[in-house]
């Protein structure tokens, strides 16, 4: 019974299944009794060819489980309950955020940033790569992050004093609670983030497709930063229905990657402007809005006066909701709500050279 | 159709199946067509075999009509509706998701589609008694959220039987979504597993996710793929009298994605969306497309922890 399934369902290429059914071979059931020379000499497919056409389609029934890419068999909600339950998201510092998200950027999602420049989003990608590598006995989930750049904006010495501040205050936190200090240092976090610069969409399409083989090798990866998504896709498309295929294949490939090695995803989109007759313009994540519909989570990250505020925007478990954060020497932080405490340690004195860009 | 192969009837034999390949009869359809007396000739087959082959072969393969009102008849046994939370949008509905129908939900971004379909996975639980197996493409299930609807609207007694009746699939792109749905049927016909003889509502979310990579271009298989998919869904809907909720998307001003050839798919389409000037958890669905019910009518709903509900 389980043989009736039509062979133009199975992923084989187009040439072969026109060959396939002009030579009467329709179904799965026509092929079982068939050896590969057989199916070779009736079709004029290659021998290679016909013995993979055969495995594809013969060993679904066996057992499905067994090749490479089936499909994960269905669990029940209460397993897939239990395993949310068991996966600690990314903490990002700045508790406000972290409430906001429901704990922290969660495994097994894509998180996306959106933002006009000069907002946080390199910021914020920085500091998750920092982050992801806090020990567990601190909440943390000591593990590693692949870091694509796609706009250059990536600054060694900004993780740096990102990396620094996190240290300081792991030990801190050690020093409290009785464990061992240096667990973390400012080399080892350095070590475990693998930078990736893209130049133009095919290198990070390529990097996406070579992701899996690099996670396998490294197996402590939790977290996949792209920054940002958008740079290359926005310049020099004429064709944008490539675009929008293109976009969506990669979308399908990083929540694919997301469930199978239970890491987080995290990209960032740039902000585009959108023409309404009869409505003021207004600010909108670019890439369009078949993008939209790719990420799990979105989050837009905007200004209001002098104050940066994040919006989450969507989400499959929290309500809509915003939180103020601020961008300190050390990273990504809460804002210190008194007024009168600013000017102490909390101090909202970016870097020189962030203060210089254009918002 | 198929191809004509040994043993489909007790006269094929291997044999008779290779002679019949080399006359150039290699499906079911060919046999049926060819002139009998000229086949027998050709291929030295004694002509009454060719006869009882074929008729047997028809037998098979054929479908036969049937009576209307026997069909209303098993219709109306085999039916059901399965009800909404929001009693509005269910008077909206005639009561709510049909069976055996393709029912469509389609919004932009964030306007609560897949918060519907967990709410809806609550409601066939509790109130259908069915279960309900959800396939998700794009990553966007949450047990934890559907564990927070099914707690704060049925308590905590509840929650580890409606948690244990949703059954999830994870199907990332088109071939996975094709085996998925055939492993459904098959587990459906062969009645070994007892959770399938209860199921009730299919849930794909999104399908939009996997039928975009496929389409356009140089691409020549994306458009007969999506119908595929589509024959698929609307076969398991009418076949084991299921309620197939689909989610797709909108892109720009309220167009709903995959054109015109997919709007031809789902019964009963509804358009979500979030109405301007309204409080942030507020939505309004309007139904767009029916074929048993006038549409145009529109309702409000509410989005809170509870799932949706109407909206006062």
């Amino acid at each position: 019974m389980q043989s009736q399934r039509e062979l133009c369902s199975f992923p084989i290429a187009p040439s072969h299944k026109s060959k396939l059914t002009s030579a009467g071979f329709l179904i799965t059931e026509d092929l079982k009794h068939l050896k590969p020379s057989e199916l070779s000499k009736e079709t004029g497919i290659g021998l290679e060819e016909c013995l993979e056409i055969l495995k594809l389609v013969c060993s679904e029934s066996v057992d499905g489980s067994k090749r490479n890419e089936a499909p994960k068999p269905a669990v029940s909600a209460l397993e897939r309950l239990k395993e949310e339950q068991s996966l600690p998201p990314i903490i990002t510092f700045s508790e406000g955020l972290d409430n906001m998200l429901g704990g922290g950027v969660p495994l097994c999602k894509i998180t996306e940033f959106c933002g006009a420049p000069g907002v946080g989003k390199t910021q914020m990608c920085m500091q998750i790569a920092v982050d992801v590598q806090i020990p567990s006995q601190f909440g943390g989930l000591q593990g590693e992050a692949v870091y694509i750049d796609t706009e250059g904006s990536f600054i060694v010495e900004r993780l740096v004093d990102i990396a620094k501040a996190t240290v300081d205050h792991c030990n801190e936190m050690a020093r409290l609670e009785g464990f061992k200090e240096g667990e973390i240092t400012v080399e080892s976090v350095l070590s475990g983030v693998h930078f990736y610069r893209c130049h133009d969409y095919v290198e990070l399409l390529a990097t996406v497709h070579l992701l899996p083989e690099f996670i396998k090798k490294h197996p402590k990866i939790k977290v996949v930063l792209v920054d940002s998504v958008a740079f290359h896709f926005r310049h020099d498309f004429d064709d944008l229905s490539l675009r929008t295929r293109l976009l969506t294949t990669m979308a399908q490939s990083f929540i694919k990657r997301a469930t199978e090695f239970k890491i987080a995803i995290v990209l960032t989109n740039q902000m585009t402007t959108k023409f309404s007759p009869g409505e003021d313009s207004r600010l909108v994540p670019a890439l369009g809005e078949s993008w939209g519909h790719a990420s799990t989570i979105r989050v837009i990250l905007y200004w209001e006066g002098q104050k940066r505020w994040a919006w989450l925007y969507k989400s499959p478990s929290k309500k809509e909701s915003r939180v103020p954060y601020q961008i300190t020497m050390g990273g990504v932080r809460d804002i210190v709500t008194s007024p009168a405490d600013n000017s102490n340690d909390q101090s909202d004195d970016e870097p020189s050279s962030k203060r210089q860009k254009v918002s | 159709m198929s191809a004509v192969r040994p043993n489909l009837c007790p006269q094929l034999s291997e044999d008779v199946v290779s002679k019949l390949r080399s006359a150039g009869v290699k499906t079911v359809v060919d046999l049926i067509k060819t002139d009998l007396e000229g086949l027998a000739l050709e291929t030295s087959l004694p002509y009454k075999d060719l006869v009882i082959i074929r008729r047997l072969l028809l037998a098979q393969f054929s479908t036969f009509p049937v009576n209307c009102s026997d069909f209303y008849l098993t219709t109306i046994a085999s039916s059901s509706i399965i009800p909404t939370p929001a009693e509005k949008l269910n008077e909206l509905l005639d009561g709510g998701l049909y069976t055996s129908e393709v029912t469509e939900i389609a919004g932009e971004i964030s306007s609560g589609k897949t918060q519907f379909c967990l709410s809806l996975c609550v409601s066939v639980v509790m109130k259908a008694r069915q279960n309900v197996v959800f396939i998700d493409t794009c990553g966007g299930f949450s047990a934890d959220r559907l564990a927070e609807i099914a707690e704060s609207l049925y308590g905590e007694e509840h929650l580890e039987h409606i948690l244990q009746s949703v059954k999830v699939i994870e199907a990332f792109d088109i071939f996975h979504l094709m085996t998925a749905l055939q492993t459904i049927k098959d587990k459906m016909v062969k009645k070994v597993d007892p959770f399938y003889d209860t199921l009730k509502l299919l849930v794909v979310d999104s399908i939009t996710a996997v039928i975009y990579p496929s389409l356009g271009g140089q691409q020549m298989d994306g458009h007969g793929l999506m119908v595929q998919l589509s024959l698929k869904l609307r076969h398991l809907a009418a076949d084991f009298s299921l309620c197939v909720l689909v989610v797709n998307n909108v892109i720009g001003d309220g167009k709903v994605s995959l054109g015109k050839t997919w709007s031809h798919v789902p019964h009963c389409r509804l358009l979500i969306s979030h109405p301007k000037d309204q409080e942030s958890n507020v939505r309004e669905l309007v139904l767009i497309k029916s074929s048993r019910l006038a549409t145009g009518g529109k309702t409000k709903i509410g989005i809170t922890e509870k799932g949706i509900e109407d909206w006062t």
